[in-house]
């Protein structure tokens, strides 16, 4: 009876914790992410910040860190949580590697849906007096709105699946909780309740993100 | 007023420069509806984007009533911006917005007032005749009532220039009649300089007053409507030009001519009239059958009107006895602008010309 109550209090601590990291990373990186798109895209469209070496700069840093399997971006941003965060152990140090991989990730995703909104609006818009802030406010923003909620959705999925990943390093969160009961103690049943919880919370994502997708989406 | 002096605008590219306008200087008045002809590709719209700063010269200046556009800061074009309006072939609204959200923009962007915003929306959407729209999001307008929204928002700020680029090339006919009875109107009830490119020669013959045509970045020939329309110098226009009548009379139709004349032993010729001005109101046709022993059919032909003027080109199949006709020709000759023999009964090598 105990056994089960601290199995389930210990799986509530591990949720909490995921949400912590995930929610954080997100936001954070969510405004990192769009910001470096619209740097991407920017730098590349003769009407903004036209300038192919910051561009190109920007694009092969970008690449380096995708390129990186996340385990291995795991270890090698993981000293620098200590000077950032001021620890590497436990959620909080996990964030700093979770946001790099997730900004560099959610940065292409905007690029592109930045360059999915139609150009003759942004001449348009050029054409009416507004200055590079006000385009991407009042233009870019709300016209690549739906792609953007889309992309949201998907860095949101892959974050929870990076996260999971963390875990391994002393992060904690679900996926710690999944290794260490369902893979290391053989507790096949906590294994296939955890795969059931998150397979659950991305459902969930996946639906909000649709749902809002399409609400936003006027064309 | 907008003048160009030897403006040329040179793209680099990765296939080396591109010179999209070449050295070219002329005015545009205040108040006028001015046209710009081409075909596509012969620097049109960059010309016209220099206008409004979107495309910079790379040489010679641009000047907008008095003040010289190629360097403004940044703040001060956005000022110069702000007074001109531009509509596009395939209108550009914002699609996350309504109609009256896209209206409001320029202001809302120029940091107008809120109330001021709501009040001045409402005068332009019944401006362009859109006010049961107001709510509606572009995906639910027809083409026509996007560039009206278009233009509103081109309005918006009491600008005094409108640049249309090929405004009415994604329209169908009679929304095009519409849209461009708009532009007329809008720019005699509130004084604007409308600027307009386009490829299609009817819609500056209906609305233009003065047109520039463009050929390979260069202007050919500027002028007065009427006299570039009917009386064209170059041989680009002339060509150009062309176009508008570029009728063939089907090879059925001539055969039948020849049958029906040969039979009744009848001399004939087929003519091309150029009708110009006043004389395009004289009644000539009839005023032949009266005065000449010789009959004589239309086959062919246009009349169009250009600012209230008619010019236009006809087909004739005259027939009757050989003085006669030759009569009848010389007192063509003094009614219309030009005559044509473009086929005789001896010359039946001519006869393919026609088809």
């Amino acid at each position: 009876m105990s056994n089960r109550f601290s199995f389930v209090k210990a799986l509530r601590l591990a949720l909490l914790e995921t949400a912590y990291m995930v929610s954080l990373s997100l936001v954070i990186s969510i405004v990192l992410g769009t910001l470096l798109g619209y740097c991407l895209y920017a730098t590349s469209n003769r009407y903004l910040l036209p300038n192919r070496s910051t561009n190109a700069v920007l694009g092969f840093v970008v690449n380096i860190i995708r390129s990186m399997p996340f385990i291995i971006l795991l270890v090698a941003v993981l000293p620098l949580s200590k000077t950032v965060v001021g620890t590497m152990v436990g959620p909080k140090a996990i964030i700093l590697p979770l946001v790099v991989s997730s900004t560099a990730f959610f940065s292409r995703l905007s690029e592109s849906a930045f360059r999915g909104v139609n150009k003759g609006v942004v001449e348009y818009a050029l054409s009416a007096g507004a200055n590079n802030v006000q385009i991407f406010f009042t233009i870019l923003l709300p016209e690549a709105g739906s792609t953007l909620l889309s992309a949201i959705t998907v860095a949101t999925v892959a974050l929870l699946g990076s996260s999971a990943m963390a875990g391994t390093v002393g992060g904690g969160g679900v996926g710690h909780f999944a290794i260490s009961y369902g893979y290391e103690r053989f507790q096949t049943r906590i294994l296939i309740v955890c795969i059931a919880i998150l397979a659950a919370i991305v459902q969930v994502i996946q639906f909000i993100g649709d749902w809002a997708a399409r609400r936003a989406d006027k064309s | 007023m907008i003048a160009f002096r030897n403006v040329g605008v040179v793209f680099e590219t990765n296939k080396g420069a591109v010179h999209a306008v070449r050295d070219v200087s002329f005015t545009i008045e205040r108040e006028s509806v001015f046209g710009i002809i081409g075909a596509s590709g012969a620097g049109k719209s960059t010309l016209l984007r220099t206008i409004n700063g979107l495309e910079k010269p790379t040489s010679g200046e641009v000047q907008v009533d008095g003040q010289i556009v190629n360097h403004l800061s940044t703040r001060k074009m956005r000022e110069h911006r702000e007074g001109i309006g531009m509509i596009f072939q395939h209108f550009n609204l914002i699609v996350s917005k309504t109609v009256a959200q896209n209206i409001a923009y320029p202001l809302k962007i120029a940091g107008k007032n809120g109330m001021l915003i709501g009040e001045r929306v409402d005068e332009l959407l019944k401006l362009v005749d859109l006010e049961d729209k107001k709510h509606v999001y572009p995906a639910k307008l027809s083409g026509g009532q996007k560039q009206r929204v278009g233009i509103a928002r081109a309005l918006a700020n009491h600008t005094k220039i409108l640049l249309c680029d090929e405004p009415t090339s994604a329209l169908d006919a009679e929304t095009t009649k519409t849209i461009l009875q708009l532009l007329k109107r809008l720019s005699q009830e509130l004084g604007i300089t409308i600027v307009l490119i386009t490829h299609e020669l009817d819609v500056v013959s209906s609305i233009c007053d003065k047109v520039a045509v463009m050929s390979e970045g260069r202007v050919v020939e500027t002028g007065g409507i009427y006299d570039v329309f009917t009386n064209p110098r170059e041989e680009y226009t002339k060509k150009l030009l062309e176009t508008r009548y570029d009728f063939a009379i089907p090879a059925e139709a001539l055969e039948k001519i020849r049958w029906t004349n040969a039979e009744q032993g009848r001399h004939w010729k087929i003519i091309r009239l150029d009708y110009i001005g006043e004389k395009a109101y004289e009644p000539v046709i009839s005023r032949i059958s009266k005065q000449f022993d010789v009959e004589i059919d239309v086959i062919h032909g246009k009349i169009e009107y250009i600012q209230g003027k008619p010019a236009g080109r006809m087909y004739v199949a005259l027939s009757g006895e050989r003085e006669e006709a030759a009569k009848t020709l010389a007192y063509l000759a003094g009614q219309v602008h030009s005559v044509e023999i473009l086929y005789e009964q001896q010359h039946e090598q001519q006869y393919s010309r026609l088809t």
